[in-house]
């Protein structure tokens, strides 16, 4: 666990105070994650003494911030093994809004309580790190979270006040992001114009090269994993493209693409920085 | 004889898939529960763990396996028979496109992941309305024959694929993966509620078809023959074709797609019990549980991480079955 | 009395009328050979007879009763049908093919009883495939499975056998054989119709004839005489030319070319 002294005072002082004020309800001892995000955030939260079940996603380094924190004795699950779950008998169980109804039910029919994170837009994840810390009995922890995710976006726009914006496609090929996704909120908090969001797109959707290729963007964000840049690269069309050919690329690594948590600041950062190399003081 | 082998060899399976999964169940614990659960007055308290992992997770499971299984090998038989075509299978009539079609849809819509048993409700209509659609369009021009049967099915699942990805194409990812899951086939997340279904629907509808034996025969001899010999042709087959769907779409609705079950338990037990409907269904029946039944139970303990997929593991099995069977009748020939 | 018999029978077939009028009637222990060239609706009128197709105008009538009032299963009991196509799965042994002939009996539900087995028995040692009862019809060879779909008809017991082209895949050896099985079926009393291609098999064989051309009757009686007159060589277009043999029952024919 790597908090830092005032983190860890503010914590324990955290759990005084909820269990002073809740002595009837005791914080989950045994948590079990079956969400990446959700294993990211438990991690700062309630560190890793409390976990029971993590996804085997947590040790990947292309998706996954908490690679090497959490102790290999926890097991990891690629997806809900009930059996497994039933035997840890976790207090908690956090899953995602991708997860089925019917499985919800099975979690109440086998009596284990569980938590659902659900982060709509960037500005949700605020509140969605705060409800899930309430849920973990680790309300202050999570309202320290969150306070640094807003300062540290705050202090993007604070920034970026006034700069020019340029029009970035994000390409996760043939893919890309357009209204009503996070990642929309994110270019636009990265001092971006979402390009998608200007060919009209709402949602995760397929573009087509040919409109992307019309559209010209200023800058292109892919994932800085694989081969999205050498692709790019060799493509017979986008190849072409002025931001290609000038380097204006921005490689984003895929830990900060793959969940929504806390770290979708970093992702903002990484662009902004790419983005307005002269609002970052060196 | 044959029939009795199996007959006695599916509880013994049932059991055993009890017994096994990927935790390790103490015996005595697994005795307790059952015999409380079916009504015996239990001498010890009850471990919850074992309870809820015996009686919540795996029970249901297993027994919905073996009605599933049981139910698609029983339709692959009497669709062999209608058809006249030893390779017909429960995909025929666009049942399984259509299910997937519906499941698609529900989950796409965010259904899956609010409203409980909305998948599975959602993949039954789409397979309902799929067979319905082709048997209305094969009818449209007069009485249908095999043949138009045939080909309107493939062209209806061919339509109904084709739509699937379409949705498929514009949905999250997280979204897609959840269709995924469902359509390599699985029973994880399955409960009560589903062998509700399943009991309603699968026996039933399985019994009927053993009950209509004689008429299945008769109406493998040929259209024309069967109707010299009395058999009112085309009622008869709509009925077959119907309860035959209604046993797929419920199958397909509550594990997705479980492929070759139909194809296997027939053909491997033909030999052993010849082809008379009245030895053949209820031998597939018991044929076919058995197979899905530990196919689940490898879904379920092969992995650490997660639950294999039950449709993977059939097609694994089934395929190079058929593909030994096959060179085997060609040697023969 | 007849047994079967049709009366100005009309029947029509994908749009197209295809019997035009036919009448002849039928009595228990005949052997009807039906000939005609191909296309004069020889197995239209068989289908007609056992009530697989309806009339569009005229009757066919069985024991004196129109064939849309006879019940199902009284009719499938009473009439049997033969083709010489057999599109049946080839999974059944011939002992299980045979024994759904018993079905007009017993219906879906009923188990079969000594009396059915009997049947069966005596269908499979009528057609001399007794030693075959337990192979499956797809190890068969054509001829075979041509006289397992006769036993077939048998096992039925009928009072009516219609058959359509019986000696299609037969061995000469096999020919003479179905033939015998015929004429023994004849003198149980059954009725016995056969759509028969061969001119002088079915001259051999048939107590009478009847000549089907364009959808009518063209001719009809004793075999010799019905190929002797000339409606015979109008419909066939060609010379019939018939040739006494001592020592023959009946006739030897050859056919030549019509004279331009």
């Amino acid at each position: 666990m790597r908090m830092n002294r005032r983190r860890g005072l503010l914590l324990a002082a955290g759990v005084l105070l909820a269990s002073r004020l809740s002595a009837a309800e005791t914080p989950p001892a045994r948590i079990a994650s079956l969400n990446l995000g959700a294993d990211e955030i438990l991690v700062e939260l309630v560190g890793t003494d409390r976990l029971v079940m993590v996804t085997t996603f947590a040790d990947d380094p292309e998706m996954s911030n908490i690679v090497g924190r959490v102790p290999p004795g926890i097991p990891r699950v690629t997806r809900a093994k009930m059996e497994r779950l039933v035997e840890l008998r976790p207090d908690l169980v956090v899953v995602s809004e991708f997860t089925e109804a019917d499985f919800l039910h099975l979690l109440t029919t086998s009596k284990m309580k569980y938590h659902r994170v659900q982060m709509p837009s960037l500005d949700a994840v605020e509140a969605a790190i705060t409800e899930l810390g309430k849920a973990v009995g680790a309300e202050a922890a999570a309202g320290a979270l969150a306070e640094e995710h807003r300062r540290r976006l705050s202090d993007l726009d604070r920034r970026l006040a006034g700069a020019r914006r340029p029009r970035v496609l994000y390409w996760m090929e043939p893919y890309t992001a357009g209204r009503a996704t996070v990642m929309h909120d994110i270019l636009e908090r990265a001092g971006a114009k979402n390009l998608a969001a200007e060919l009209g797109i709402t949602g995760f959707a397929p573009l087509p090269a040919e409109r992307a290729f019309a559209a010209d963007p200023d800058w292109i964000v892919v994932r800085k994993e694989g081969s999205a840049r050498t692709a790019l690269l060799a493509h017979p069309m986008l190849s072409r493209l002025a931001a290609v050919r000038d380097g204006r690329i921005v490689e984003v690594p895929g830990r900060y693409l793959s969940t929504l948590t806390h770290h979708t600041a970093s992702t903002a950062e990484t662009i902004a920085r790419a983005l307005h190399p002269d609002r970052f003081a060196p | 004889m044959a029939l009795l082998a199996l007959a006695a060899a599916l509880p013994l399976v049932i059991v055993g898939a009890f017994a096994l999964g990927s935790v390790r169940l103490p015996l005595g614990g697994i005795v307790d529960v059952l015999a409380s659960r079916l009504g015996l007055v239990a001498a010890r308290p009850l471990d919850p763990t074992t309870e809820t992992i015996l009686w919540v997770v795996r029970v249901p499971r297993v027994l919905l396996a073996a009605m599933v299984g049981g139910g698609l090998a029983v339709v692959g038989a009497v669709l062999q028979a209608v058809f006249r075509n030893p390779i017909a299978d429960s995909g025929l009539l666009g049942v399984s496109s259509g299910a997937a079609l519906g499941a698609v849809l529900a989950v796409k819509l965010g259904l899956a992941t609010t409203i409980f048993f909305a998948l599975p409700l959602a993949a039954f209509a789409g397979a309902m309305a799929a067979v319905a659609l082709v048997y209305a369009l094969a009818h449209s021009l007069g009485r249908a024959t095999l043949h138009g049967l045939l080909l309107t099915g493939l062209t209806i699942s061919a339509l109904a694929s084709a739509v699937t990805s379409m949705l498929l194409v514009a949905t999250e990812e997280y979204r897609v993966k959840v269709v995924l899951f469902w359509l390599a086939g699985g029973l994880d997340g399955r409960s009560w509620p589903h062998v509700q279904a399943a009991v309603l629907l699968i026996l039933p509808a399985a019994a009927l078809l053993a009950v209509f034996a004689r008429p299945l025969d008769v109406l493998s001899l040929g259209d024309e023959e069967a109707a010299s010999l009395g058999v009112r042709v085309h009622l008869t087959r709509l009925g077959l074709l119907a309860l035959a769907s209604l046993i797929t779409g419920t199958a397909t609705a509550i594990a997705g797609s479980v492929p070759f079950v139909g194809l296997i338990a027939p053909h491997a037990l033909r030999p052993l019990v010849g082809s008379l409907a009245r030895y053949l269904l209820p031998a597939s029946f018991l044929g076919g549980a058995i197979l899905v039944v530990i196919a689940d139970l490898a879904a379920r303990t092969l992995n650490e991480q997660m639950d294999l997929p039950l449709g993977s593991l059939t097609a694994l099995v089934g395929a190079p079955y058929f593909l030994v069977a096959l060179r085997g009748s060609e040697r023969r020939a | 009395m007849s047994v079967i018999e049709t009366r100005d029978l009309v029947v029509a077939r994908g749009g197209k009328t295809v019997l035009r009028g036919v009448t002849f009637a039928v009595a228990p222990g005949d052997g009807i050979a039906l000939v005609g060239p191909n296309a004069a609706g020889k197995s239209t009128l068989l289908r007609a007879l056992a009530g697989l197709l309806p009339a569009e105008a005229g009757e066919v009538r069985l024991k004196g009763e129109v064939l849309p009032r006879w019940e199902r299963g009284a009719l499938a009991r009473a009439v049997a049908l033969v083709s010489s196509e057999d599109d049946s799965s080839g999974a059944f042994t011939v002992a299980e093919r045979v024994a759904l002939g018993r079905y007009p009996h017993r219906g879906p539900f009923l188990p079969l009883t000594a009396a059915d087995d009997a049947a069966v028995e005596r269908a499979l040692a009528h057609t001399g495939i007794e030693p075959l009862g337990g192979r499956r019809l797809e190890t068969l060879s054509a001829g075979e499975r041509q006289l397992a779909a006769l036993a077939r008809g048998l096992a039925q017991e009928p009072e009516v056998l219609l058959l359509d082209e019986p000696s299609a895949h037969l061995d000469v050896g096999h020919q003479l054989q179905l033939f015998r099985v015929l004429d023994e079926a004849r003198a149980r009393g059954v009725a016995v119709i056969a759509v028969v291609h061969d001119l002088q098999r079915a001259a051999a064989w048939a107590g009478r004839m009847v000549l089907l051309a364009d959808g009518a009757v063209a001719g009809e009686g004793a075999p010799a005489d019905v190929l002797a007159a000339a409606a015979a060589a109008d419909a066939f277009g060609v010379r019939i030319h018939a040739h006494a043999v001592p020592g023959l029952p009946h006739p030897l024919y050859s056919f030549s070319e019509p004279t331009r």
